[in-house]
């Protein structure tokens, strides 16, 4: 079934100016064309997927398809194996100054599709009326062989080509400013309620810089509120809604150049931005994990980890802490107790036993091996093989939320910290490490540059 | 695939000979596994008195704890007073199948009454006819013998060293090899007795040195017995006790088996003194092989684990720790890729950071209870990784003379044994109607569904 597919958006390279709050809007319009096109879209061209089908959305006029911000759509387009020329005949390209479509980026799907052609790709040359290219390693399909990225032979291709800038300049969003994105739990859990998770603006250091994500475990939104919305999930914080942490947001610079990854199939997103708007990247993973608990009991699962310039790490820095690393920032939100925002820790199975002994593993982290004999044992000399872990939520902030291990993740595994970021994990290139063994999915594409140019 | 449990057998009998004993007949008796071989241990010659089919418990009243055995197989009398009758139950494995000492017998009815071992009040299931039955003189009469070969590893080929070989009712047919050890190996690496499985036992009881000859493999995973050694440390793990290993004390005895893959753990819980607490096993991985490779064989799949000589107090315990610092002491073998016995660990889930010592694990956590949404104690599989640590009993392993080489590889889950929140009763079931589990100390939990505990 194609929503099991993976969609890349590989370290597109943005440039914006402003401030963060343009910077803000340029992250959301990613999302929202990255989320709602190219991985959930139908044949609208107007109308995205992946979200509930009324008041889905509240930022501003314009947001969505308004015409400084939508320059063209169609459905005509076509690529051809190998190439990085996108055709479609029905808009000239040329028309006007002939670069009005210069450095804007499209938006390119196919309705049902699996393949990772879909994506989000910057023009950079108008070929002809018919025709342009683009910068097809944000996307793209790894050639047999060469594992080089290409566009694949496609026809009947919808596409949205989109001006950022005209995006990330649009004004009137507030802090209570949203978008909601609806999963496809069912595809993952059987009898489960499709989840959807709220994106809210909300106020950073001086500006709309950060971003809440709350999340209903059974897609409750009725178009005006929700009936089991968890607490939000705000970068570096235990405390719901609170902005009093140091590191509460995604930006904290300026605009400028950076990039910014994601990956998602219709039941995760997960999204890494760095650029010269934060000290130190930000990310987010949110997803449909796979349940551990009995379906009777735990039907509608569904987590996600928000971190606010910390860049990717395995840290674990205890309950009372509020720093939200991958290893103990998460929330996967609870019925039971569903008032207060509670951290789940990110598990993983000791290679030695219970627990990470310190004449093995040094920084109490379970990716760094103490010395180089025994980073041996994390490399099967004979198989040629690594072995990958797997990564289960499990809590002990308190008593009432106690948990062993409820979820497990699909699209993070780990390893070790051994190999540099960037390395391609796994018998079909199925892995890459984005940093302290943390892997996230990959499809064994070779890339030019750095999967985070900009830094991690 | 049949659970049986021989549960909490009572005995004052020196150890670990008394847990060797109580092992290889659990092994034989009810989880039907067949001998290969012996030296100095001649279960069913020696010790055996009888055997037989079609027995029956339970008659009421007097005679709840009655064990009719047919008089055509065998008449019972008062000499049978104080022996261990091993039954074997199908219909109900996790009550009335294990190891039972006789207390009394009636002549007229041709009763043994055995010492049931449960609550009072409790009365086993009545089975008629149902029962298999094998009788064994007292584990008193056990005397194993320890006497070392002069070189190589201790307990080997002509050593007058008590020991024996089982195969399992795998259909592989692997088999499992229980030896007392000799006084050279109770010196270094300081084990009593091991349990260790692998193929092709002899007639004597032992399996084959190693060779990396692909024309004679040793498959077993005997450390000392393949590198036919005396001289390597803390690389064979086996039932160990601090101090003097054959210390008399009162222990109770708990053995669970699995009759299809004949997987077996063995918990030995201490009532005076206090380093009588241990657990050991072996038997199969199970579940899909993570990362494995083609080709892979039953030899693959096998491991054992036992807890090492060590003052921890952490005796059975996940504390699966290759270092042997405080609280831990418990390690295990399999065998590798690379033909040679490899370490393997039980694992459990740690937290990715921030968790160095054995003490924290999230089961040791302060606020461990029960899960808010299941409504009951969590339970969770370990799995058994193998070929991470290549020195034990330090992790500066970055030496010319290690014992073990490195071959990673994740084989599977553990059978039988499950983690749970440690702050759980000792030997204590679960609250669920059924009993359906009981904790054994420190986050250690093994299948129940029988009758409610002796306290």
């Amino acid at each position: 079934m194609y929503e099991h597919s993976l969609k890349f958006l590989r370290a597109l390279p943005v440039s914006i100016s402003g401030t963060a709050n343009n910077v803000m809007m340029a992250h959301m319009k990613l999302i929202y064309e990255f989320w709602g096109f190219c991985v959930n879209g139908g044949n609208s061209l107007l109308t995205p997927g992946g979200m509930p089908t009324s008041s889905y959305i509240n930022m501003t006029t314009g947001f969505e398809s308004g015409s400084n911000v939508l320059l063209a759509s169609g459905s005509d387009g076509s690529t051809t194996l190998g190439s990085r020329i996108f055709s479609a005949p029905s808009v000239n390209w040329t028309s006007g100054s002939g670069t009005q479509f210069l450095n804007k980026y499209l938006v390119a799907w196919k309705s049902g599709s699996s393949v990772s052609d879909d994506s989000i790709y910057r023009i950079t040359r108008i070929v002809n009326s018919s025709s342009f290219e683009v910068d097809v390693n944000s996307g793209g399909t790894p050639i047999s062989g060469s594992r080089r990225l290409s566009f694949t032979s496609r026809s009947s291709i919808n596409y949205r080509i989109i001006d950022l800038s005209s995006a990330s300049i649009l004004t009137g969003v507030a802090g209570t400013s949203y978008m909601i994105l609806q999963l496809n739990s069912q595809a993952f859990n059987s009898n489960s309620l499709n989840a959807q998770a709220r994106f809210m603006l909300r106020t950073g250091t001086t500006s709309l810089s950060s971003c809440g994500i709350a999340m209903s475990p059974s897609g409750s939104w009725n178009g005006s509120t929700f009936s089991d919305l968890s607490p939000e999930l705000v970068p570096d914080t235990t405390t719901a809604g609170s902005t009093t942490s140091q590191q509460f947001e995604w930006f904290n610079s300026n605009a400028g150049f950076g990039n910014v990854s994601m990956w998602a199939d219709q039941g995760a997103l997960i999204m890494h931005t760095k650029g010269t708007w934060n000290t130190q990247g930000s990310f987010f993973h949110l997803e449909v994990p796979h349940r551990l608990y009995p379906q009777s009991k735990d039907p509608n699962v569904v987590c996600c980890v928000n971190s606010g310039r910390r860049g990717i790490t395995s840290q674990n820095n205890g309950i009372a802490n509020t720093a939200a690393h991958y290893g103990s920032g998460w929330l996967v939100p609870n019925a039971f107790d569903n008032t207060t925002l509670r951290r789940w820790n990110a598990l993983v199975r000791s290679m030695v036993g219970c627990s990470l002994n310190s004449g093995m593993y040094t920084t109490n982290k379970a990716a760094f091996i103490a010395t180089e004999n025994q980073k041996q044992a994390f490399f099967n000399a004979f198989t040629l093989k690594v072995p990958i872990l797997e990564i289960v939520l499990g809590c002990r902030t308190t008593t009432g939320s106690y948990s062993l291990g409820r979820v497990q993740l699909r699209r993070g595994a780990f390893g070790i910290n051994n190999w540099p970021v960037g390395q391609i994990i796994g018998d079909n290139g199925e892995w890459i490490h984005v940093g302290e063994g943390i892997l996230w999915p990959w499809d064994n594409a070779l890339l030019f540059t750095s999967i985070f140019p900009s830094g991690v | 695939m049949t659970i049986h449990i021989c549960r909490d057998f009572h005995s004052d009998f020196t150890q670990p000979n008394t847990n060797l004993y109580l092992a290889a007949i659990f092994l034989h008796s009810v989880l039907n596994y067949t001998i290969v071989g012996n030296t100095l241990f001649n279960l069913t010659g020696t010790h055996r008195v009888t055997t037989g089919a079609s027995a029956s418990i339970n008659f009421g009243g007097t005679d709840n704890f009655a064990v009719k055995i047919p008089t055509a197989s065998y008449v019972v009398s008062t000499a049978d007073h104080g022996r261990l009758l091993a039954l074997r139950s199908t219909l109900y494995p996790r009550h009335n199948s294990g190891i039972f000492r006789v207390l009394s017998s009636s002549v007229i009815n041709n009763y043994l009454y055995i010492d049931y071992v449960a609550a009072p009040g409790s009365s086993p299931p009545v089975e008629t006819n149902t029962l298999g039955f094998t009788l064994f003189l007292s584990e008193s009469n056990f005397v194993p013998s320890a006497s070392s070969a002069a070189t190589g590893y201790g307990a080997f080929g002509s050593a007058q060293t008590s020991r024996i070989v089982m195969q399992s009712p795998h259909s592989s047919g692997w088999q499992v090899r229980i030896c007392f050890e000799s006084t050279t190996e109770k010196n270094t690496p300081n084990v009593g007795a091991t349990m260790i499985p692998g193929f092709s036992g002899s007639s004597i009881g032992d399996f084959t040195t190693g060779t990396y000859d692909p024309r004679f493999p040793s498959e077993h995973l005997h450390q000392l017995m393949w590198k036919n050694s005396r001289t390597l440390a803390n690389d064979v793990p086996g039932i160990g006790f601090n101090g003097s290993i054959d210390t008399t004390s009162r222990t109770r005895t708990y053995m669970w088996g699995d009759d299809s893959t004949g997987d077996f753990i063995l918990v030995c819980r201490q009532v005076s003194s206090s380093y009588m607490d241990g657990w050991a096993g072996f038997g199969l991985a199970s579940g899909t092989q993570f990362n494995s490779t083609v080709g892979l064989r039953t030899i693959h799949k096998l491991f054992a684990f036992g807890t090492q000589y060590t003052t921890t107090t952490k005796r059975i315990a996940w504390n699966f720790d290759p270092s042997f610092g405080a609280d831990s002491g418990s390690f295990g073998v399999a065998f590798g890729e690379i033909g040679e016995p490899v370490t393997c660990f039980p694992s459990i889930y740690v937290y990715m950071g921030g968790q160095t010592s054995t003490t924290s694990p999230l089961i040791f956590d302060a606020n461990a209870s029960d899960s808010f949404i299941l409504g009951s104690t969590e339970l969770m599989p370990a799995e058994l990784i193998a070929g991470t640590v290549n020195t034990l009993g330090t992790l500066n392993d970055n030496i010319s003379t290690a014992y073990f080489k490195h071959n990673p590889r994740r084989m599977g889950l553990m059978p039988l044994a499950r983690y749970g929140r440690a702050n759980f009763g000792d030997f204590t079931l679960s609250t669920d109607a059924n009993s359906s589990s009981i904790h054994l100390k420190n986050g250690v939990y093994l299948p129940w569904e029988g009758p409610p505990l002796r306290v």
